[in-house]
């Protein structure tokens, strides 16, 4: 009677000791860079309180960037200073308006001399959002062309895209902005969010 | 009547004839060539105008990219070939280790911890912890599966088998970043070289370390946490380059526009690959020694 031959590879196995260096080396790889990830997160995202009493808002804005108070237009200002091409801008501004004034038509009136302002400006939408306390505001993006002043620079333009949130607060408006470069625009909306999400008007 | 001849002179014993290739040697040349055409480099641009300082040639860029990887085949790789008992599979390590660079710790590095992004504005503690967690210990985990995956079972023959295969990898690995280096960035000639040396230097460093523990796991018998512990200290090692290498650049005095000393990271580095390739010689001379000594091949001192 044949018997079927049966033929086994024998390969000498690992260790205990090489078989748990391995499976630890690999549980210490997750755990690493699960730890890297969040110092990232935590260096990316940390943000710093900006109050401005006189004006009565108080924002969490992204640390390390360039802080500009001065301006007439604006409450605060916001800059990267690291961002290329075109550094992201986060702003607050306040204006104040009449008993029957409506998000709406206070946007309409921040338009007026944007095409003046801003070359090829271009409105890409509008629309009526409620805020998380359940104020109306109305939130218009829009685009437009910036050049470098200096030709020396031999520089492209580039375009920029912006965001304009409009809420009323009493006898005021609060316009919330965010500009940044058309390809990093979707990647640094967060900032925006997160901005818009901590803001106390008082 | 017979008698056995009396020799006058005594009698010759027989040379061992060392089968491998001698890593450290052929190491010490690569590494002292890349140094010395990096500091050639330097001399003719910001001591000794001879070069603009403004040089931008991305022929020449490429070339000094692929320096390392030039004289490692001319050195190492030639030496090997010329050896009784070649390692075998040197070329094939080297190249997966460029694969995993290029195909994953590059992506990783741009869309994910975007090192750039952050780790600058740290301190010299953050900067060096956040660039280990990150950035480092990736680059380690990578090559150390690239040798763990493949030859480590096979082909891991002695210690020093580790260290050859562990430089070959990170070689790979450290010329794919010169490479888009080079490429991708503005930099100068002069800045692309002091860069590539740097980079070349540590990946060799840390590659070492990888390739000590990795040893040590096939020929002896460590404890558990062996390899992780190797794998941290790899990375941190790297991180501490990195911390250091801010401080060394910039804390030159100086009356220039930026006050900073290009020079010092390059000398860092090197110091660095120096001290390394001088204590893994000793350590892993000094474990073989151990060994042939408990076997029983080697009288004791």
């Amino acid at each position: 009677m044949n018997r079927p031959i049966t033929y086994v590879e024998e390969r000498p196995g690992l260790s205990f000791a090489q078989r748990w260096n391995t499976y630890l080396s690999l549980a210490l790889a997750a755990a690493v860079l699960a730890l890297g990830v969040t110092m990232r997160d935590a260096a990316l995202n940390a943000t710093m309180t900006l109050e401005d009493l006189e004006a009565g808002i108080r924002a969490q804005v992204p640390q390390g960037w360039l802080l500009d108070r001065s301006g007439r237009e604006y409450v605060f200002r916001a800059a990267d200073p690291d961002a290329l091409p075109f550094k992201t801008l986060l702003q607050v501004s306040i204006m104040p308006v009449g008993p029957d004034a409506t998000p709406a038509s206070v946007l309409h009136q921040i338009e007026i001399d944007r095409p003046l302002r801003f070359p090829a400006y271009r409105v890409i939408s509008r629309r009526n959002v409620t805020l998380r306390d359940g104020s109306p505001a109305v939130r218009l993006t829009y685009a437009y062309v910036q050049s470098e002043r200096n030709p020396a620079l031999e520089t492209l333009p580039i375009v920029v895209e912006g965001v304009d949130l409009v809420v009323l607060r009493g006898a005021q408006a609060v316009i919330v902005s965010y500009r940044e470069e058309r390809g990093s625009f979707e990647n640094n909306l967060y900032r925006f969010e997160n901005m818009l999400n901590t803001l106390e008007i008082f | 009547m017979s008698f056995e001849p009396i020799l006058l002179a005594p009698e010759e014993e027989p040379v061992e004839v060392y089968p491998y290739r001698r890593v450290w040697q052929t190491t010490w040349q690569e590494v002292l060539l890349l140094f010395a055409v990096v500091a050639a480099i330097y001399a003719a641009t910001l001591v000794f105008d001879l070069l603009p300082d403004g040089l931008r040639d991305t022929r020449g860029k490429l070339a000094l990219a692929l320096l390392p990887l030039a004289a490692w085949l001319l050195i190492s790789y030639r030496g090997e070939r010329r050896a009784v008992a070649p390692r075998p599979y040197l070329l094939s390590v080297l190249l997966l280790g460029a694969l995993v660079a290029n195909a994953v710790a590059m992506p990783l590095s741009e869309r994910l911890f975007v090192p750039d992004r952050w780790l600058p504005p740290q301190g010299f503690f953050g900067r060096a912890l956040g660039y280990t967690f990150t950035v480092g210990f990736a680059g380690v985990f990578l090559r150390y599966a690239v040798l763990r995956y493949t030859i480590w079972e096979t082909y891991f023959r002695q210690r020093l088998d580790a260290a050859a295969y562990a430089l070959a990898a990170s070689l790979g690995f450290a010329v794919i970043l010169n490479v888009r280096y080079a490429l991708d960035t503005d930099a100068t000639v002069v800045a692309t070289g002091l860069w590539v040396a740097s980079n070349t230097f540590v990946h060799m460093a840390t590659g070492l370390v990888i390739g000590f523990f990795l040893g040590e796991l096939r020929v002896s018998r460590p404890p558990v946490i062996w390899m992780p512990a190797g794998l941290l200290m790899a990375a941190f090692l790297g991180g501490l380059h990195y911390g250091f290498r801010g401080i060394a650049i910039v804390s030159g005095l100086g009356v220039g526009a930026t006050a900073s000393r290009p020079i010092g990271g390059l000398a860092l580095s090197f110091a660095l690959i120096a001290a390394l390739l001088l204590i893994f010689a000793f350590l892993i001379q000094s474990a073989d020694e151990r060994q042939q000594t408990a076997a029983g091949r080697r009288e004791p001192l």
